[in-house]
């Protein structure tokens, strides 16, 4: 799965986040935030990766999320490592 | 379950009575803070003081909370809270704050207290109900990133 794809999904997923407004989920690219630019709850951040879990088949560990911050690329990171772990 | 009985340093400069947000604050205590930190601790097999020197477990937000009578200086709060979510060090929980009538003997009471009466929120008849939390979150955070 590419970067790009990967980065579809989780736009998909934040469409479905009754929290995040959609209109800001037009021009999410890599560089995006998801706190600071999309004002998803730091709470909800935590549904979105748990959901993203789902959707790609992966798992990740709590250590894992302790560190991944809240952008958008990290997350891209993340769903990669998991990927290569399988 | 916890109990914590309101002591002076409780109520001190607001004239004896343990208010809404102190209780909120035992309740995610009791709750999302040991409740966290005690599956951290199992998950990573480390003790509590060990965990604390990597990591603070904190309460966040809360989805609702209903206030319905008080507690004073000396009345004990007895605290029914259950897990309604747990992922990735974040825990949210729901439940309500009770007070027993003065003399009631609460460690006879819990010492036949069933899964099944804490899951359907039977307590007994001298109890009252003090407060309803609902969606209180709270997240086990690392040292270095607060």
């Amino acid at each position: 799965m590419t970067r790009e794809e990967i980065l579809k999904g989780l736009i998909e997923i934040l469409e479905n986040t009754p929290q995040v407004d959609s209109s800001k989920l037009k021009n999410v690219t890599e560089k995006t935030d998801f706190i600071t630019d999309l004002e998803v709850p730091s709470t909800e951040l935590i549904n979105v990766i748990a959901k993203a879990e789902s959707k790609f088949d992966v798992e990740f560990d709590d250590d894992d999320i302790d560190d991944l911050g809240s952008s958008v690329s990290g997350t891209i990171d993340l769903i990669e490592a998991a990927f290569k772990n399988q | 379950m916890a109990i914590y009985t309101a002591r002076e340093k409780d109520t001190h400069d607001h004239f004896g009575v343990f208010r809404g947000v102190d209780q909120i604050e035992a309740f995610g205590q009791a709750s999302v803070v040991a409740g966290n930190a005690f599956i951290s601790c199992v998950k990573k097999g480390i003790s509590f003081s060990e965990l604390y020197e990597n990591y603070n477990f904190v309460f966040l937000t809360m989805g609702s909370a209903i206030c319905k009578s008080f507690i004073k200086l000396g009345d004990t709060a007895i605290i029914h809270a259950h897990f309604d979510d747990y992922k990735f060090r974040q825990m949210i929980s729901s439940g309500k704050v009770y007070k027993a009538s003065k003399g009631f003997d609460l460690e006879k009471y819990y010492q036949d207290y069933t899964e099944e009466q804490f899951k359907n929120n039977i307590v007994p008849a001298e109890y009252m109900e003090v407060s309803e939390f609902n969606g209180l979150t709270g997240r086990g955070i690392k040292n270095n990133l607060i």
